[in-house]
């Protein structure tokens, strides 16, 4: 009797001694700590619309599709796992996960993001080579790198296959590059 | 409730390590996601010091509460022969006095240069399991200790080129809750084309009716809370024709077709 007394005791103790620790959430609002990973968020004015967070993504709710002259670039974030894969392989870093925590919605596309990017298709047959702005951004990498002006790069709009094609017809073309 | 408050200051320190405060996101093939910074190390000192005091304040408290005792010994019974014949795992194996952990019988990551005890009790009933989780907080702020000291540095992240196509991976890891089983079968495209995970839910939750077994309703309750079973771990579907009570089996088309849904 005397045992569970103390115990009692010592268990009250501990209590008294936490007082309040509630927070004051919702009415207070709440930062998350560090790098937190919240809902996604991604910079229109970065993306090239290259694909590269649909290839890496787990549950696969970012899809491509080229149509109509245009790449839709669609995230269902109804789907998200937060593992930010997207955003660690993005080469552009256009993708941030914010620390939104606060994701239930009676609106749907409230956790959808749309973009929609012009692509270029190849001069010589007509497969679609990619965005214009990946092509821009490999024609400025490249113009520096080469020291060349970059209105001389003439084979940034030719497929892959028609690139080698022009290649052999014209051996001229090719330059080593070191990238 | 006093428990959930000592764990807090972990959870908080998760998210400041990992981003998040359960969903870690950490491991990739290859490796983890990032490093611990040395501030995060600094941060991980105190918070296990002031847990470790407090775990130790609660478990000195109970141990003699007679109200207690009273509601826990004797209630939930798993005798040993039934943890062993059902494959009990975890601490619901370890209140019933089966001495298996999988970082101990067989160990992995850094397991083996570390210096810590299996805690078992043979007591049987809520009141050692009880008493096992509890201790168990204290052998993983030891263990936690004697990682921060030695952390060896180095990169986090093996280079991994590709990822060959129908290779079986399988493995074996100590939760929380007990032995954590994952098998994988590796697929095209750099995915998995089978995952199966056995989680230690679905071993302890066969336990639930020996230990309900000549109990009073009142004791249901905390008989399954004792096994702490995690329902979506352990979610299995069978499929039975009530008028034949055929099997029906589904091959991967009808049932992507039947129950794959994308909204």
């Amino acid at each position: 009797m005397f045992k569970h007394l103390v115990s009692e005791l010592k268990e009250t103790l501990i209590c008294l001694k936490a007082g309040q620790v509630t927070l004051g959430y919702p009415f207070v609002p709440h930062s998350p700590e560090g790098e937190f990973r919240g809902l996604v968020r991604l910079d229109m004015e970065k993306c090239i619309g290259c694909g590269a967070c649909a290839n890496a993504c787990p549950p696969r709710l970012i899809t491509l599709e080229d149509t109509d002259g245009y790449r839709r670039l669609d995230f269902n974030l109804t789907r998200c796992t937060y593992c930010a894969r997207c955003r660690d392989v993005c080469p552009q870093q256009a993708i941030t996960l914010t620390g939104q925590f606060e994701t239930a919605t009676p609106d749907l596309s409230d956790l959808h993001i749309v973009i929609q990017l012009k692509l270029i298709h190849c001069r010589r047959c007509g497969k679609v080579v990619g965005t214009r702005r990946a092509a821009l951004r490999v024609k400025n990498e490249l113009a520096q790198k080469l020291e060349i002006d970059p209105d001389e790069i003439e084979w940034l709009n030719l497929c892959l296959d028609c690139k080698r094609l022009t290649a052999l017809e014209r051996p001229g073309l090719s330059k080593e590059v070191s990238v | 409730m006093q428990a959930w408050r000592i764990r807090e200051p972990v959870m908080w320190l998760s998210e400041y390590i990992t981003g998040n405060r359960k969903t870690y996101g950490m491991n990739l093939i290859g490796g983890v996601s990032r490093d611990l910074s040395e501030d995060a190390v600094s941060r991980i000192r105190p918070v296990i010091d002031k847990v470790e005091k407090e775990t130790s304040a609660v478990i000195d408290a109970i141990l003699e509460d007679g109200s207690l005792k009273a509601r826990l010994i004797g209630a939930g019974i798993l005798t040993n022969e039934d943890a062993r014949a059902l494959c009990a795992v975890g601490p619901t194996a370890r209140g019933s006095g089966v001495a298996i952990d999988a970082r101990i019988d067989h160990p992995y990551a850094a397991y083996d240069e570390l210096d810590f005890d299996i805690c078992v009790e043979e007591g049987c009933d809520i009141w050692a399991r009880t008493l096992v989780r509890a201790r168990e907080v204290l052998e993983a702020i030891k263990i936690t200790r004697q990682i921060i000291d030695r952390l060896p540095g180095g990169p986090v992240m093996a280079e991994v080129k590709s990822i060959p196509v129908g290779r079986v991976g399988s493995t074996s890891v100590e939760a929380p809750r007990g032995e954590v089983h994952h098998y994988v079968l590796t697929g095209e495209g750099q995915r998995p084309f089978r995952w199966r995970v056995r989680a230690p839910s679905y071993n302890n939750l066969q336990t639930i009716p020996s230990l309900l077994e000549n109990m009073s309703i009142a004791d249901a309750p905390i008989s399954v809370g004792s096994v702490d079973p995690c329902f979506s771990c352990t979610e299995r579907v069978t499929v039975i024709d009530k008028q034949t009570g055929k099997l029906q089996i589904y091959t991967q088309d009808e049932l992507l077709k039947q129950f794959n849904q994308r909204w």
